[in-house]
């Protein structure tokens, strides 16, 4: 099964270079999409080598994974997963990921709370809304909605390609559960960001994505 | 406390439900963007909360002091409308700068294309 990581990056000099050799260390093909970022990663990922893709205007988390699907889709891929650029997933989980969708899912989401519990920070009560709101949605219960990092298997690929049109991931999943695609979460442990900024650092943002992405699933997804 | 009569309001209401619907429905069909989407409901269901409640429109314009409600009404949604038109040309302005750096990349592909093919033959 020929498989694609994705990896979505802004402003992450620092990460890639630690990232991209434990991604090509299992063997996996790769592409890194560059956000537009402001720092130096176009520079940096041009000497290092590393294949990537350099996006001249800044398109957003959402746009630059879609352009990802577009590209394994185009390019022949059997599936693809995104590994976000600030280093959080850990590469050891991608085979598991695959394996799954080797087993025949559509689309497999790694959780970090299959095993573990949820902690109670602001974060994971806005995780908690958004699990209700996709209960009442679809009526499946799912562990961990809001996790970047998942796999498509062909199908799901190429129907994410075509007509994606979500804001975030938990709306994505809402998609993928109302289309009757199959679907897995299977348990990773993430990690701290150790460098840059991430995407949600004010609360404002957080309020408005949390709005956002509740009414997405509610009204916009079916 | 303001007097509606029960066919204005059936008619505030059923106006309002039938904004909301059309624009929830007609953003699926379009798929449009779930940002603008989310917009445009949320100012749907506000009229809709108006036309269910057209009291609590009346109990805002009389704590202001505003002569009658339906002045409040014009003015509330002028001020939205003049505000959502403002947000309108602010991103299209954004959207003309992005063309135009598009536009002076692609160009600049294309003419590097062009200098290599030139070069090679």
């Amino acid at each position: 099964m020929k498989v694609l990581i994705i990896v979505p990056a802004y402003n992450e000099e620092k990460n890639l270079p630690v990232l991209i050799p434990k991604i090509t260390a299992e063997g996996w093909d790769y592409i890194v999409i560059n956000d537009g970022s402001t720092d130096n990663s176009a520079e940096m990922l041009r000497e290092k080598g590393f294949n990537h893709m350099d996006l001249a205007v800044n398109a957003g988390l959402a746009a630059v994974t879609k352009m990802g699907f577009m590209y394994a889709h185009d390019h022949g891929y059997d599936a693809a997963l995104v590994v976000d650029g600030d280093g959080q997933h850990p590469p050891v989980y991608i085979k598991d990921l695959v394996k799954k969708i080797e087993e025949g899912y559509d689309y497999v989401v790694g959780s970090r709370f299959i095993d573990r519990k949820k902690p109670m920070s602001m974060r994971m009560i806005g995780s908690r809304l958004i699990c209700w709101a996709i209960r009442l949605k679809t009526g499946k219960t799912v562990k961990d909605p809001t996790s970047g990092m998942r796999a498509l298997g062909r199908k799901t690929l190429q129907d994410f390609a075509e007509n994606m049109n979500f804001i975030a991931e938990p709306d994505a999943l809402v998609y993928v559960l109302r289309r009757g695609y199959s679907f897995s979460e299977i348990q990773v442990d993430m990690e701290e960001r150790t460098e840059g900024v991430s995407y949600f650092h004010s609360p404002l943002k957080s309020a408005r994505y949390m709005y956002t992405i509740l009414m997405s699933i509610l009204f916009l997804q079916w | 406390m303001v007097y509606i009569p029960t066919a204005l309001r059936a008619a505030l209401i059923c106006g309002s439900l039938l904004v909301l619907v059309f624009i929830v429905y007609s953003s699926i069909k379009a798929s449009m963007d779930v940002h603008y989407a989310v917009l445009w409901i949320t100012m749907a269901a506000i009229i809709l909360l108006i036309g269910l409640w057209p009291e609590l429109a009346a109990a805002i314009a009389n704590l202001i002091g505003f002569q009658s409600v339906s002045n409040f009404v014009f003015l509330a949604m002028t001020a939205v409308l003049f505000l959502l038109s403002y947000y309108s040309f602010l991103k299209i302005s954004r959207m003309n700068e992005d063309i135009r750096k598009l536009n002076y990349k692609v160009a600049s592909l294309q003419k590097e294309l062009d200098d290599a093919k030139k070069r090679s033959e």
